[in-house]
């Protein structure tokens, strides 16, 4: 039997109050394509970054070749072998592809350390057409590049370091879906040429595609290796998810609801997709879907980030909607799902967190209302249960929850009738995980229309009354309350089209 | 041919050539030959501080020292001089304060990783202070007649801080397109983070692109003292940080990094340049000037800015 090229054996990687990994050993040989599969927080990206050089492990050793190593960073992973292509790419958008590729390389160097460039030109295309890049010039800039040749330079850049290992997280997140059959081509060609890929997705239908084992991890722990005969999706799903969901959740009695808050019809996505769902009083409406399903375009359409075409009906009239003050004015807000740059303002207090979505109203004339901020303020603080000394302690100083929860109140202070909440509880522990859902379901049941669009399954399964499943710019299923699981919720998201799926 | 037409400099190219058919029309003087010497011989110093100025834009940096260090290098070129120090040694020590000041510059900004913008603001204060303290507010002038080589030279009847300032861009233009120092560069202005990922030192490059700057203005400044043959330690190269950014920006860079080129910095200063004479041989009021030039610049700006649009219409938030 052929040994491995790669093996981590052991492996723990311990953070602060966190142990992301615990004892994984992972297995690679050459020629193969191997799917790495987990949930969000499963601890697949914590194992990509000690495998490629980012982080160092807590506990365990890796041997390449079956040699013990170190990776003391990226650029010395990917001079012993072992490169990874991020999901956001690494490129130069202002330099040519061919530079992109051997930047800062020696190989390229002639005498007195001038840069051959004729020489870089032409070693560059032999590397791209060698892996089905033909039809890419690579003296081209790379921000005139197409999403697909990016990709692949940056694969070429990954072998021009000799990869024996590449690791290829969430490859095709990023392209449409024509240009996905283009990178299978290119990473079968890399396999025959004996390079090990390690495939990180979260698309079933590309796993059975095209790995030949599949690993899975859970809770910082390995579940499970298999060949990718020996699994169907039924049972890759059940590994991933593990047992059943803590009682996290209030209890929600869902009634009938008549009134529609929010008609969307036709919203357009990208050019080529569009999607038309509704929005009822007091309802919670989840909208799930696995990274590029176009989840987070729909919270941006909907608060006026971007433009689109489609129509938008709130209580039944027609609206126009291009910013987002356009949509403070007609009720909506949006919890973002990236609180550090997008949510909270860190050096300012969580009084003035509070106030500003809406300074104007707490104004009189041209002067700030200081009296009326603060007894706003103090109500919101109390309300949500906002663990601070007082009000002037500057969000910077906050736990996690805690900062969440000023971002939910500075937008319930805007009084909306549409909250939209994106990640509502993204690196917030557990106990604040239910204080949030509580004050999602408190609001509900004051009447608020709330749009929850989040990657975490539990949550959306746990809280919402109505599902839609998006899949690729098109809500392929809708669940009651009650009816999902994470398994079927998996399964509608990652391909929609399979047995007994009846697609709407 | 097709590669000229392809160059990233042509439109302003073009604009500049526009720019002298205008002023050709409006006062024939404008394209005498004597006219067009003076208009390169005058704007010598100014264009060996913007190739600096283009590396440090490139990096995504600002430099406002960079008159500053001008007028130190210059007013203590000056007391070397009144001091009986022979022309070439006082030269030579000026470049060297040049230097200095540089890696001043650069020790704040590469090393200890402070905003270039707060750095070069102090220093601006700073390296001004110094030059007028070690002056004693004074005029530093009636320089030996050995210094005039510098600024007023001639070889082989071509002016010699002419030849000094095409050598300099020479090679400079094949530092940044020829040696892994130039392109980090351009790497880092890019993408610093991806820079970082293959092994590009950012401290090291950012603190060699502030020596060199300084080295340059060094040499400028020594120029600009032999030409005009005195030095006001209070007033010398006053405006001239932002005439340099100006003809960086006119040139094609990219105030956010990564884009521009020396040879389209180069057609900035000379599009400066062209403006200031063709106005004053125009007889436009010299109240008018500043005005102009000003205007002059939006619109070359906005061309540029155009082309750069057109070319990448894609959402580039990246880029910015």
């Amino acid at each position: 039997m052929e040994r491995p090229i790669l093996s981590m054996e052991g492996i723990s990687k311990e953070f602060p109050g966190v142990k992301a990994l615990e004892d994984v050993d992972f297995e690679l040989y050459p020629g193969e394509i191997h799917a790495l599969m987990g949930e969000n927080g499963a601890g697949k990206s914590t194992l990509m970054k000690i495998l490629s050089g980012v982080y160092a492990p807590t506990q365990g050793i890796i041997r390449l070749k079956g040699q013990e190593v170190v990776f003391r960073n990226p650029l010395d992973a990917q001079h012993q072998g072992v490169s990874i292509i991020h999901q956001e790419f690494n490129l130069f958008p202002n330099l040519s592809a061919a530079e992109n590729i051997y930047i800062d390389r020696l190989e390229v160097v002639g005498r007195f350390g001038r840069i051959q460039w004729s020489r870089l030109y032409s070693e560059a295309q032999k590397l791209v057409d060698s892996i089905g890049g033909r039809g890419i010039d690579v003296r081209k800039e790379v921000r005139h590049l197409g999403v697909h040749s990016q990709q692949v330079i940056e694969i070429a850049k990954a072998l021009s370091f000799q990869a024996d290992v590449l690791i290829m997280d969430e490859p095709s997140a990023a392209l449409p879906e024509n240009e996905v059959q283009k990178m299978f081509d290119v990473v079968k060609r890399l396999k025959e040429q004996g390079v090990a890929i390690v495939y990180v997705s979260h698309r079933m239908k590309e796993i059975f595609e095209i790995a030949d084992k599949v690993t899975v991890l859970r809770d910082g722990k390995k579940i499970a290796t298999h060949k990718i005969e020996e699994v169907t999706e039924q049972s890759l799903i059940q590994m991933m998810v593990g047992k059943e969901v803590a009682q996290l959740y209030p209890v929600r009695i869902v009634e009938p609801r008549e009134e529609i808050v929010l008609q969307v019809k036709q919203l357009s996505l990208d050019s080529a997709h569009a999607i038309s769902f509704n929005l009822k009083k007091g309802e919670i409406l989840g909208l799930f879907g696995i990274p590029g399903s176009g989840s987070h375009t729909v919270a941006e359409r909907l608060f006026g980030l971007v433009k689109g075409t489609g129509a938008i009906e709130i209580n039944g009239v027609q609206v126009q909607i291009n910013t987002p003050n356009e949509a403070k004015a007609k009720k909506i807000a949006y919890v973002p799902p990236d609180r550090h740059r997008q949510g909270i303002i860190k050096p300012m207090s969580i009084r003035q967190n509070l106030a500003m979505p809406i300074l104007p109203e707490l104004s009189t004339g041209l002067i700030l209302d200081q009296e009326r901020i603060k007894k706003m303020s103090s109500s919101y603080m109390e309300q949500l249960h906002i663990k601070a000394p007082n009000d002037l302690q500057s969000v910077d100083f906050l736990s996690g929850g805690n900062q969440q929860k000023v971002v939910i109140g500075k937008w319930l202070a805007a009084e909306p009738e549409i909250l939209i909440l994106e990640e509502p509880t993204r690196g917030v522990d557990v106990g604040a995980k239910a204080e949030i859902y509580n004050i999602i379901h408190q609001l509900a049941l004051k009447g608020l229309s709330i749009l929850l669009i989040s990657s975490e399954m539990p949550e959306v399964i746990g809280l919402s009354d109505r599902i839609l499943v998006l899949h690729k710019g098109e809500i392929v299923h809708e669940f009651g309350r009650g009816e999902a699981d994470q398994e079927q919720l998996l399964k509608r998201a990652s391909n929609p089209r399979t047995r007994g799926g009846d697609v709407i | 041919m097709k590669r000229l037409l392809n160059v990233h400099e042509a439109p302003i190219i073009l604009f500049t050539v526009l720019i002298g058919i205008l002023f050709t029309i409006i006062s024939p003087e404008f394209l005498q030959l004597d006219n067009a010497k003076l208009i390169l011989e005058q704007n010598t110093s100014s264009a060996i501080v913007a190739i600096g100025m283009t590396m440090v834009i490139l990096l995504g940096g600002i430099d406002l020292s960079v008159g500053s260090v001008l007028a130190l290098t210059a007013t203590s070129v000056g007391l070397f001089l009144s001091h009986g120090m022979s022309p070439w040694l006082a030269s030579l020590l000026g470049v060297g304060i040049g230097i200095l000041c540089g890696m001043f510059n650069g020790y704040f900004i590469a090393v200890l990783n402070i905003p270039d913008i707060i750095v070069t603001l102090a220093s601006m204060y700073i390296f001004r202070g110094l030059a007028v303290g070690i002056s004693g507010g004074t005029w530093m002038t009636n320089f030996p007649p050995g210094f005039q080589f510098f600024g007023q030279g001639q070889v082989l009847g071509i002016s010699f801080p002419l030849i000094v300032t095409v050598i300099l861009i020479i090679g400079f233009i094949f530092l940044l397109k020829f040696t892994r120092f130039g392109r980090r560069i351009y790497a880092i202005g890019g993408n610093k983070a991806a820079a970082k990922l293959a092994g590009v030192s950012i401290p090291r490059t950012k603190f060699m692109v502030y020596v060199f700057s300084g080295m340059l203005v060094g040499i400028a400044a020594v120029i600009f003292a032999s030409k005009v043959g005195s030095v006001q330690a209070s007033t010398a190269g006053s405006n001239l940080s932002f005439e340099v950014m100006a003809a960086v920006l006119i040139g094609g860079g990219s105030i956010f990094g990564g884009t521009g080129t020396i040879a389209g910095t180069a057609v900035g200063i000379l599009l400066m340049g062209i403006i200031k004479n063709g106005l004053v041989i125009a007889k436009v009021s010299p109240f008018w000037v500043d005005a102009t030039t000003g205007f002059l610049i939006i619109l070359a700006i906005a061309i540029n800015t155009l082309q750069y649009v057109r070319q990448n219409k894609r959402k580039g938030g990246e880029l910015i």
